[in-house]
């Protein structure tokens, strides 16, 4: 077989890239998993309707000809967060906040999915069921290092890059800010918390805010590597719950770590075992983890309370 | 009621399967009626997990995929017989069941949903690229044709092929909800910790019922291959797991006619309403939000509404349930505390040096202590000295740092179910009753571990199953009446007064023949006629051979009845003596009460 080392090297950036995206989303539903126990079922579908916000955005602005310039980029990027957030609201309205009140864990899983089924729809009614390319701001061209010995996909990078800065970025406000140290009160304790004078629906509803939206600009991140389309969602969002598993439901940046290790099996897979079977790692990842250290590789086993 | 029971169930059953008779329409008889036959039997499994479970399986497109295919393979490429086509698909259901259940139903959260949803979309995916066997995305049309005994069982008698076996499905779930691992599903989904410590096994529970739920979806699969002659990857989608659970959850689950009724809507929605094609996966996710919230108990609920409504008497009529309760009454009641090992007065349970940190705070530190048998020993302290967490430790809801719990010398360790095995059992400070279940059924689930009858009992209804019912509703009600709740055994837990509740879980914990009874402060919130009721019933247990251990603030009570008291500061044991020598002890006056003027608290006559 002949496999050179700057093969190999092109493989594991593109594992990495792919595993930013998952660890995105996984970020997502740790987030409202620590505050409210709960997540968002349908959080591919915040990212596919992420996707075609920047894909119109950036359609009607720049054209189909030429890459977008950062600053419209920029503008899409924003836009798809504000969308995530402002679903996430009424999400938050109709699908957890009655749930939570019933205690029941059957109505949020069942209701987050409805939502999701219903996103896809309406993406489907207004965007078509077609694949629809979108440019990336670093074009598409890929760039050469080492005098064309190692050559490296600038939108892989920007995902990385943009990935990474976003789980920093919220980890570091989350520490800093007092919001944030809010939201890791509730996860600590809600009741706790809720005495100590925080608003924990609001604290909650804010985990829900960042968590979609999020997950939106993962979708103006992936779009140009992968296409647009409204089933674009279902696998990512699945891939992540075995991430968001991998790291520990109730770690922050364990996740990134998941998302490595899942995007490399994939790109291993693709390329030592075949292309088509390149889904079925996190599967069987997602179901050995929990059979063998079922709180995640960086989760700690908490002793509950009753 | 019951005469409808008895008559007309079977003339609709017929009704239905002399179907094919009447409709010669083949459209609605095979991909309309075959199919709402198929996913029936699915449906029914599904409200085993869901309804009374109360988990989530959104992957069961997935199971129905391993069954229609492994059918459809074998039919095709092997030339096997049918029955041991439907046989391997029933087998390799279960047998994915177990891969999905065991890793994900020993957890608690959301782990079954993720791990079903993963499942469903990566079978769809494998069945796709695995071209040689599945033939990919052309799908497989080599499906043979169907006979049984010569009779042609295709086109519109395909409905008689599986019809008999919906009814079959329909009476096993009926049969499995009815016993008690109904109960077991019901109590685990209400209050795991209190089904637990009655001695149901959370995990067993939750994994039968849905390794039952996915071999019926893999037995149902294997039918479907003859449906439309043909299988393809695109029917088994994530959204077909989701319309399955739409069946269910607009029907109304926990019913059959709730699982008919739904099944056939959404079966039938599609053709019925043809212009909203393009939006129904937005229709199906509407009407989902919509009876979650607004038809919690779906289509049927909606009926017994409009039922109670126009004939209020059909509401309040006596259930059969009940008359059976009536014949059963009346057997004394005596406890019966497992043989006796040891003499009253020999030690019965020892904490040896038993330590639990959380964190950095020490909860029990080094507690060392015998309660002796057949005595009412308390166990004493101010708020936060570690009662409650000394009984979660004996309990097994907590593990401990270090030290041990012994019973009869022996160690005990393991689950709380397994613990309740050993013969102790517990009430809960804040009341843990199973709130939607009857009293009597509260009761029937604290006598859990006298049920020995398997999976088959309970389809098949064999004798054994229906005489342990019986003698079990029985030995309910006479411990209701010994608790003095006889008369309430067929109402909702939920709606009986507080000092009833208290009652009810003692009625409960004594259900599994306990030597050790734990109380965690059962007279809290009594008011003081039901204070003197809990002591009279407290030496009734006492005498009646079962030793007491007793957590308890009402001092009068604690002083009365008590052989022995231990009692606990910050966690560790300060003093242990008879209720008089604990009076008189100056750490205890110090710890508990403050210095000055508080020791007659402690006193029995304070209320004289």
């Amino acid at each position: 077989m002949n496999f050179t080392f700057a093969e190999l090297v092109q493989l594991i950036f593109s594992g990495v890239a792919l595993g930013m995206i998952y660890a995105l989303l996984a970020f997502g539903y740790n987030i409202t998993f620590s505050t409210s126990r709960t997540l968002n079922f349908s959080q591919g579908d915040f990212l596919m309707l992420g996707a075609f916000i920047s894909y119109t955005i950036i359609l009607h602005i720049t054209g189909k000809r030429l890459p977008p310039s950062w600053l419209v980029w920029a503008l899409a990027l924003v836009a798809a967060a504000t969308l995530g957030g402002l679903l996430a609201i009424i999400l938050q309205q109709v699908a957890i906040k009655p749930a939570l009140k019933t205690g029941s864990d059957v109505s949020w899983i069942l209701a987050t999915i409805s939502l999701g089924i219903i996103a896809k729809n309406v993406a489907e009614r207004i965007w078509g069921t077609d694949d629809y390319p979108v440019r990336s701001p670093l074009g598409s061209d890929l760039w050469s290092l080492f005098g064309g010995k190692l050559n490296i996909d600038p939108r892989e990078l920007m995902i990385i890059v943009a990935a990474a800065l976003i789980m920093v970025g919220f980890e570091f406000f989350r520490r800093k800010s007092l919001l944030g140290k809010a939201v890791t009160a509730v996860a600590a304790d809600k009741d706790a918390a809720a005495l100590m004078g925080i608003n924990v629906p609001v604290v909650i509803a804010f985990s829900f805010i960042v968590s979609c939206a999020i997950a939106a600009m993962g979708g103006v991140l992936v779009g140009p590597l992968t296409f647009v389309s409204a089933s674009m969602g279902a696998l990512l969002g699945v891939k992540a719950y075995a991430v968001s598993v991998i790291g520990g439901l109730q770690s922050g940046l364990g996740v990134i770590a998941g998302g490595l290790i899942l995007g490399l099996s994939e790109q291993l897979t693709a390329r030592f075992v075949s292309t088509g079977y390149k889904d079925t790692p996190g599967f069987i990842i997602l179901i050995l983890i929990l059979l063998l250290k079922p709180d995640g590789l960086f989760g700690k086993a908490a002793v509950k309370k009753v | 009621m019951d005469q409808f029971r008895r008559f007309g169930i079977p003339l609709l059953v017929l009704l239905a399967a002399s179907l094919p008779l009447f409709i010669e329409n083949g459209y609605l008889m095979h991909s309309v009626l075959g199919k709402v036959c198929i996913y029936l039997i699915i449906v029914a499994g599904l409200d085993l997990v869901v309804g009374y479970s109360g988990d989530v399986s959104a992957g069961h497109a997935g199971l129905f995929a391993v069954g229609a295919y492994a059918s459809a393979i074998l039919m095709w490429k092997f030339r096997t017989p049918f029955p041991v086509c439907v046989l391997v698909g029933t087998s390799l259901g279960a047998l994915f069941g177990i891969v999905l259940g065991v890793p994900a139903l020993r957890l608690r959260g959301p782990y079954l949903a993720v791990s079903t949803i993963a499942f469903g979309i990566i079978i769809q995916t494998i069945v796709n690229e695995a071209v040689p066997l599945t033939q990919g995305s052309s799908g497989i049309r080599e499906i043979p044709k169907l006979e049984a005994f010569g009779v042609n069982l295709d086109g519109n008698y395909f409905y008689w092929a599986v019809f008999p076996f919906t009814v079959i499905a329909l009476l096993m779930k009926q049969g499995i909800v009815t016993s008690y691992w109904g109960r077991s599903f019901e109590a685990l989904k209400e209050n795991p910790v209190a089904a637990a410590c009655s001695g149901v096994s959370r995990y067993r529970f939750k994994l039968s019922a849905f390794v039952t739920s996915a071999a019926l979806t893999g037995f149902a699969g294997s039918f479907f291959p003859h449906v439309d002659k043909y299988i393809g990857p695109p029917t088994f989608s994530f959204e077909l797991s989701v319309s399955f659970l739409i069946m269910l959850i607009f029907g109304g689950t926990r019913s059959i006619l709730g699982n008919i009724l739904g099944t056939f809507s959404i079966v039938i929605l599609p053709d019925v309403f043809n212009f909203i094609n393009d939006w129904r996966l937005a229709i199906y996710g509407g009407l989902l939000l919509f009876t979650l919230y607004f038809l919690p108990r779906g289509l049927v609920g909606l009926l017994i509404n409009i039922r109670d409504r126009l004939f209020p008497a059909a509401a309040t009529a006596t259930g059969p349930a009940l008359t059976r309760l009536a014949e059963s009454g009346g057997e004394a009641v005596h406890l019966r505390p497992e043989a006796a090992q040891t003499k009253p007065g020999e030690p019965l349970l020892e904490l040896k040096e038993l330590t639990i940190k959380f964190g950095g705070l020490t909860a029990v530190n080094k507690l060392d202590m015998v309660v002796k048998r057949g005595q009412i020993h308390a166990l004493i302290g101010p708020n936060g000295s570690g009662k409650s967490t000394t009984v979660n430790l004996i309990t097994g809801i907590y593990t401990p740092t270090s030290g041990e719990v012994l019973l009869r010398g022996r160690k005990v360790t393991g689950a709380p179910d397994k613990i309740s095995a050993l013969g102790i059992a517990r009430t809960f400070q804040n009341v843990a009753l199973f709130g939607d279940m009857t009293v009597v059924d509260n009761v029937m689930v604290g006598l859990h571990h006298s049920f020995q009858g398997g999976f088959l009992d309970l389809v098949l209804r064999t004798p054994r199953a229906r005489h342990e019912e019986k003698s079990a509703r029985a030995r309910a009600v006479a411990l209701l009446d010994f608790v003095g709740l006889g008369h309430l055994a067929q109402e909702r837990a939920k709606n009986l007064p507080y000092g009833k509740q208290r009652l009810l879980e003692i009625a409960r914990a004594l259900g599994s023949d306990p030597s050790l009874l734990l109380l965690d402060e059962p007279a809290a919130g009594l008011t003081s006629g039901e204070i003197g009721d809990m002591d009279a019933i407290i030496r009734k247990v006492r005498d009646a051979g079962v030793t007491v251990f007793l957590i308890e603030h009402h001092m009068d009570l604690v002083m009365s009845i008590s052989d022995e008291i231990t009692v606990l500061d910050f966690g560790q044991r300060i003093a242990q003596g008879t209720p008089a020598e604990i009076q008189a002890n100056e750490r205890v006056i110090n710890a508990y009460l403050g210095t000055s003027g508080g020791g007659h608290h402690l006193g029995t006559h304070s209320t004289h």
